[in-house]
This record gives C-alpha cells, sequence and structure tokens, in this order.
C-alpha cells in the first residue's frame, strides 16, 4: 500500500511540476527558477512514474531538483540497502550535461530524458551530486536508488 | 453492502497497479539484462548477443542459381537460357552510431549506462541503383545471400536499453546505440542455354544498415 501511495505522489508531483506550480516536496525545486515556456524541460519523473515507460521505478527518489548551470545537491533519505543511485537529466536548450558523484557520467541532455547513468555508492562522492552545465541551461535532476 | 463493494473494487484496482520493479527496463520483460562486457569495440544486438563485424570484406553464403541441375551439370545445354537472377558482394560490415543527440553517453568505471527505449533514433544509408538492379532486387539479394534484413534509411526505437556497466579495467567508457552497415555491391546474372551465368548490366553498391538496433560498448580512456 505505502508502494502504491508513492507512486501516486510521485505521479502527481510530477504533473504539479510540469504546470509549473512547484516542485518535489522536501527539495530545492520549489524556490527553483520557474517557467511558463514550452522550452523548459520536462520532469524525468513523469517517464520514471509511467509504468508503461522503460525508465519505471516506483522507488522514491533521493533527488529531484530543478536549477540551472552547475550545481551541488545534498543527497538524503537514502533507503537502506542502496548500493546505487541512477541518474536521470533533462535540459533545455540542448546542451551536454556531467553528473558527478564521486565518478562520473556524462552525455546529451535534451527536454526530455533520454539516458541514464547508475553510480554505485561506493564511488566516494559522499552524501553530494553535481550537475555540470551551461550557466544559463535549465534541468532537471532525479535521483532514483537502487538496491540491486 | 455498497461500502463493501467500494473497498472491493478499490482493492481489485490496487491489485491491478501493483508493481515490484526496482528501476527501470523490467515492466514489459523485452530488455536486456545489464551487460559486463569488458571488449573494447565490442557491438551487441537488442537482444544481448555479440556481433561481427567485418572489414575488409567477408565470404557471404554464396549465391543460388535459380535453375537447378540434377548432378550439378553446369555445361550441358538442357538450361531454359534467359533466367535471370542478381548475386550480391559484401566488403565490409561496420557499426554506425544512430543519428540523434541521445545515440552515445559516456561513464567512469563501475557506472550503469543506459540509453533510452522511447528516443527514435536514425540511420542513413545509399544504395546506387542501376538500370538492371533495382533497389528491391538489391536487397532481397543482399537478403538472400547473407540472410541481413537492410534498407536504405532505418529509422525507429529500439526493444533495449543497452544498459551496460563500465569495466573496472576502463577509466571511462562509452555506449552507444546504432546499427550495423553492410557495404557491398549487387549483379545482375542471366543464366543462357549453356547454364552458363552471364554478368549483366552494371553492379549496383550498396552501403546499408541492417535492420534492428545494435549497442557498441567502447573504451575511452
Amino acid at each position: 500500500m505505502q508502494k502504491h501511495y508513492r507512486i501516486a505522489t510521485a505521479a502527481f508531483l510530477s504533473v504539479v511540476a510540469i504546470g509549473g506550480l512547484g516542485g518535489c516536496s522536501g527539495h530545492s525545486a520549489a524556490t527553483a527558477p520557474t517557467t511558463s515556456s514550452a522550452k523548459a524541460p520536462i520532469d524525468p519523473l513523469v517517464r520514471i512514474t509511467d509504468r508503461s515507460d522503460d525508465f519505471y521505478s516506483d522507488a522514491q527518489p533521493v533527488v529531484h531538483e530543478l536549477s540551472r548551470g552547475t550545481k551541488t545537491f545534498d543527497i538524503g533519505g537514502l533507503p537502506a540497502g542502496t548500493k546505487r543511485i541512477t541518474f536521470y537529466v533533462s535540459c533545455a536548450p540542448d546542451s551536454h550535461f556531467e553528473v558527478t558523484m564521486g565518478k562520473t557520467f556524462a552525455g546529451p541532455c535534451e527536454r526530455i530524458v533520454g539516458n541514464s547513468g547508475g553510480i554505485p555508492l561506493d564511488s566516494g562522492g559522499g552524501a553530494h551530486v553535481t550537475v555540470k552545465l551551461p550557466a544559463q541551461t535549465q534541468f532537471w535532476l532525479v535521483g532514483i536508488p537502487d538496491e540491486d | 453492502m455498497k461500502k463493501i463493494i467500494a473497498a472491493s473494487v478499490l482493492a481489485a484496482a490496487l491489485v491491478g497497479i501493483g508493481g515490484t520493479a526496482a528501476y527501470a527496463d523490467t515492466t514489459d520483460g523485452t530488455d536486456t539484462p545489464v551487460s559486463t562486457d569488458t571488449t573494447d569495440g565490442a557491438v551487441f544486438s537488442e537482444s544481448g548477443e555479440q556481433q561481427t563485424l567485418t572489414d575488409p570484406a567477408t565470404t557471404g553464403t554464396g549465391w543460388t542459381s535459380p535453375v537447378t541441375h540434377p548432378g550439378g551439370d553446369t555445361t550441358n545445354s538442357q538450361c531454359e537460357g534467359g533466367v535471370t537472377f542478381y548475386k550480391a558482394t559484401n566488403n565490409s560490415t561496420t557499426f554506425t552510431q544512430a543519428s540523434g543527440r541521445d545515440s552515445s553517453v559516456t561513464g567512469s568505471n563501475g557506472i550503469t549506462l543506459t540509453i533510452s527505449r522511447s528516443t527514435t533514433f536514425g540511420v542513413t544509408g545509399t544504395f546506387s541503383a542501376t538500370t538492371s538492379v533495382s533497389v528491391n532486387a538489391g536487397v532481397a539479394a543482399v537478403k538472400q545471400d547473407y540472410g541481413w534484413s537492410v534498407a536504405v534509411n532505418k529509422s525507429g526505437t529500439s526493444s533495449s536499453s543497452g544498459a551496460w556497466k563500465v569495466p573496472n579495467s576502463y577509466k571511462i567508457g562509452r555506449l552507444t546505440i546504432g546499427a550495423l552497415k553492410h557495404r557491398g555491391a549487387v549483379q545482375q546474372f542471366v543464366q543462357n542455354r549453356a547454364c552458363k551465368n552471364v554478368a549483366t548490366g552494371s553492379a549496383a553498391t550498396y552501403n546499408m544498415p541492417e535492420n534492428g538496433w545494435s549497442f557498441q560498448h567502447s573504451k575511452v580512456s
């Protein structure tokens, strides 16, 4: 039951985020720059919470941030047994990102998330993750804990 | 009574949407497990099977005469004559990265990289047809002689995310989606009454992607 509640909550928060009305509770997304432009990045949680999507997960995100440029975020609330965090990035305008949590995952990003990188927790990155993007590039960053 | 029915419907709905997937790629059961391949430049199909690249040419399975002759006799005059067929040759098979920004990602060792199955990718090819070899005839000849289903242009989504864990022997690895591309020629032949196969017209040349997506694992550093 708790799992279903999490799914419903995540889906609701995604819809709210897309509508430009706010972000994920407990994170800084609510205070991040807001845009009503159609060119704004789409929250990766839209895909992650869609059961028909290949990025689907029913796990609660431990990172869910909307921001710009290069930023570092703390990671909290990791479930027991978490061995890695899989990160998803969407951005606008199209760019090339780097996500570093001890080790680095890099690739192209667009408005809709198109790839992911699962970084093991034992990579020495501590409890924070850094996203590197051009200063004016807006992005969503989502981190999903994984026990595998 | 209404409460009981409502509770039952709610319970059934919750059971119906219940899921246990811990992370991506498990909802429809079509994706392959995370690869731990450690071979630089290795290419894998959507189903996870390693594929062979060839450059220079390979020997195909060879063409088959459209007319069979008992005992393999090809010198008598028992052939009908005028039978047309095509023979394909292959010069190389290489991996070509798909167009589209999301067709490649990199990561340090230990990181599991994936590329979305929902993204539409494309790989273009060429077929230089001649008066004696049409595109359709050439594609059919390649299929018959080598077993490859090819098309001049390929576009679509993959059935696999190509999940790959960058091996510890790499500092940085790259996961790329693309297609195997075959390069070669197709020649038309006409079999005469003496059962000899005579090349007619000019050969067509092709450089076409194979149907089905492939994933390349490569070492950046």
